[in-house]
């Protein structure tokens, strides 16, 4: 037995570095991302590969399929979040990735970092692009300069969503600046401390980057080839402060975690009366809160100074060229068709949302009343606030990691051992770190 | 044992009749379990370490060209040095200093009770404890995180205020689930060593007149110490690669970092591209677990308990 044994080991190992071998002398060698000449392909037929988590994928893939003779989509589902983008860097490591895929707004410098994307600014179906499409989301697939990487697809403009039978029962005004909104908080915790204006805890990290965006912050910056930081600013510090106020004075339910059984519970028996929340919330929200349907509705996101009121973004995806595509021209085609046909926007946004694409935005799509909100015309409030978000935002090249640090750094500001402003300078530090161990050069301002 | 049955065989079917040696005949039967075992144990071990001697170099900037080279230990000086998995690592020892006595102490307590009681009582209650443990550990985590939520937990219905996914007892909340899902396993292994004790011994323990307590501690406990140390091993082993039930409570609590247990920092390293480093931390925390389980068998085997 014993030889019986020695003899499988030895096969085994063998086999092991052989495969282990192959596999490493197999990885393609990454060099910067190619932007050279985008002509149309000669077959007949043309496929690409396109994975995706749009609920709508399976119909919107057909009717471009249906459409468009010479190019064949051969769609992927893939778990939305953060397990797509898992998918998507190993196969980007292993060599086989898509030609085309969703990636939100916030991956893409990520991807661009990983030389995982393909400049398709020379072909021509997107030549037009940045005239038909929202100011910021231009700004973002092309990250502000003069290449093009993705086409902007849906968006996720921020606006806020209340309750208004507590909002009058409790005769608090429509808060139109961020200070009546903290003079409600107070008003409501005054008069009933058991529910609050709104639930904040560390989860909410992406969603406050938003708020600094609104707020004018730029905490990421990409100057030429290099990469600033500046997570301590004055409009970043103005957002953590107000918040930090809001947590110490005890005015938001910090025990309440975004997208989980308690807020929907929350939300149905008013223990929270507003929610700062994307468009994509209300599908959410519709379909698990459905005990307060006809109580809710949505309105601007309070402005910082009254008059001036800022959009802000929070989620939203592109249809990206990935590195490696052997067709752009069929990508660039599909990718422009997706995110600015009438005919792709009427099925991706058939139950509501708000598109990249401004012909969706005047179509009158957006007119659509919902039960839900009291048969407000909801997506018009998304769609202003999209029209007025700084265009010159940008997202980090590891925003990933810095998203959990950033969550990481902020429960110390909910036990009271640090503040929010410290928390982004805690994250800040251990994002240069972890830039600089990739070999990105970061400074901190 | 071979050569003698080759032997009976050849002489058996006589000439004209060529058998494959026994040896790869052997190996045939085994390739079922081998084969995968090599592809998705042994290869991905292997490509782990390889993949924790690298680094990535980049030219040009933040969106420059990158290469892959050589870095020999340079990963591992940076896991070693990395405050959160030195937290990390502190955080998941002390968890089994706690969680692995107290594991083995319910499942040999609960095992004694069941043979202390009738057999039929004894079946059912077998299954009820076991059926924790078909749960899946994902599913396990959800809903105990419903029921640790205070919004959602019937705990906060009776008046019971407990902060129980606050940073004080958020531990002791995720060992509550570990047990939970745990206990029945290892009861049903000791239970299956006490079945294998020989009667004789209980017997004779009995007319000493000793009582079923005594019996337990003095008889039963000592004859079933070889499957007790297993069972902590694997406890042992667990515990320090603790990994889903904080990565599902980290939707619902405030307390837990995206780095608080290693094998937790490995993944969220991973997810965030850096393949060489989350490498480097699982080689690290194999190695550690691999020497503090050794080293408690050492320990284990010197005291002569084993």
């Amino acid at each position: 037995m014993p030889q019986i044994h020695k003899r499988t080991a030895a096969v085994l190992m063998a086999m092991s570095f052989a495969l282990v071998a192959a596999g490493c002398s197999s990885q393609a060698p990454s060099d910067g991302t190619a932007s050279g000449s985008c002509t149309p392909s000669t077959s007949k037929v043309t496929t690409i590969d396109y994975w995706s988590w749009l609920p709508s994928a399976t119909q919107v893939v057909d009717k471009f399929n249906a459409t468009h003779p010479k190019i064949h989509v051969k769609l992927q589902k893939i778990a939305g979040g953060a397990p797509a983008y898992q998918t998507m860097f190993n196969a980007l490591k292993a060599g086989n990735q898509p030609d085309v895929a969703m990636v939100e707004f916030d991956h893409l410098p990520n991807f661009r970092a990983q030389n995982g994307l393909t400049d398709i600014s020379k072909c021509a179906p997107v030549k037009d692009l940045k005239k038909k499409v929202v100011g910021w989301t231009y700004n973002q697939v092309s990250l502000g300069g003069d290449a093009l990487y993705a086409t902007p697809t849906d968006t996720g403009p921020l606006a806020l969503y209340y309750r208004t039978d507590i909002f009058k029962q409790y005769g608090l005004t429509m808060p139109t600046t961020w200070d009546q909104y903290m003079q409600d908080a107070e008003t409501l915790h005054a008069k009933n401390p058991a529910i609050s204006i709104t639930s904040f805890t560390p989860q909410d990290a992406v969603m406050l980057q938003g708020l600094d965006w609104q707020a004018g912050a730029k905490p990421y910056v990409y100057n030429g080839d290099k990469f600033e930081l500046d997570m301590n600013s004055a409009a970043v510090d103005k957002v953590s402060d107000y918040w930090q106020t809001m947590i110490d004075k005890k005015l938001v339910n910090t025990s309440i975690q975004p997208l989980t059984p308690a807020q929907y519970k929350a939300w149905d028996d008013g223990t929270i009366a507003s929610t700062i929340g994307a468009v994509w919330l209300q599908g959410i929200q519709t379909s698990s809160s459905t005990a307060s349907a006809g109580k809710w509705a949505v309105a601007p996101l309070p402005a910082w100074t009254a008059g001036q009121p800022a959009g802000a973004n929070y989620g939203g995806a592109t249809t990206a060229v990935l590195s490696g595509t052997k067709h752009p021209y069929e990508d660039a085609v599909f990718a422009d068709w997706l995110s600015t046909d009438p005919a792709a926007s009427k099925i991706v946004f058939a139950g509501g949302g708000t598109g990249a694409s401004l012909a969706y935005a005047k179509s009158g799509a957006l007119d659509m009343k919902v039960p839900y909100y009291g048969n407000q015309e909801i997506f018009h409030v998304f769609q202003d606030g999209a029209d007025t978000t700084d265009t010159s935002f940008q997202w980090a090249p590891d925003q990933t990691n810095l998203n959990n640090y950033l969550q990481d750094a902020l429960a110390g500001a909910f036990t009271g051992t640090t503040t929010i402003s410290e928390a982004y300078s805690a994250a800040q530090t251990k994002a240069a770190a972890d830039l600089k161990s990739q070999s990105i050069p970061v400074t901190v301002k | 044992m071979s050569t003698a049955k080759s032997r009976a065989g050849s002489t058996r079917t006589g000439r004209g009749l060529s058998r494959p040696r026994p040896g790869l005949v052997r190996l045939g039967f085994l390739a079922p379990f081998y084969i995968p075992f090599a592809l998705f144990f042994i290869v991905p071990i292997l490509y782990a370490i390889y993949e924790s001697t690298l680094t990535v170099a980049r030219t040009g900037g933040v969106f420059g060209a990158t290469t892959v080279q050589f870095d020999g230990f340079g990963q591992y000086l940076a896991v070693l040095s990395d405050p959160d998995f030195i937290g990390g690592l502190l955080r998941v020892v002390v968890f089994a200093l706690i969680q692995v006595p107290l594991m083995t102490a319910i499942a040999v307590g609960l095992a004694l009770l069941l043979g202390a009681t009738s057999p039929r009582v004894a079946k059912v209650f077998r299954s009820i404890f076991f059926i924790p443990y078909a749960v899946p550990s994902v599913i396990a985590a959800i809903m105990w995180a419903s029921l640790y939520q205070p919004s959602t937990s019937p705990l906060t219905d009776v008046g019971i205020d407990l902060p129980l996914t606050g940073s004080t007892l958020i531990l002791p909340s995720i060992a509550n689930i570990g047990i939970w899902g745990w206990a029945g396993f290892n009861m049903i292994l000791m239970v299956s060593a006490l079945t294998s004790i020989p009667d004789e011994l209980l017997e004779a323990a009995k007319i000493d007149g000793a009582s079923e307590l005594r019996i337990a501690l003095s008889v039963k406990l000592p004859l079933i110490r070889p499957t007790i140390v297993m069972s902590a091993i694997f406890s042992i082993i667990g515990t320090l690669q603790l990994f889903t039930e904080p990565t599902v409570l980290r939707t619902i609590s405030n307390a837990i970092s995206s780095g608080f247990t290693p094998n937790m920092l490995a993944y969220n390293h991973a997810v965030g591209n850096q393949y060489s480093y989350a490498a480097a931390v699982s080689v690290t925390l194999a190695v550690i677990t691999f020497v503090l389980s050794f080293g408690f068998l050492r320990v284990v085997r010197r005291t002569g308990l084993s």
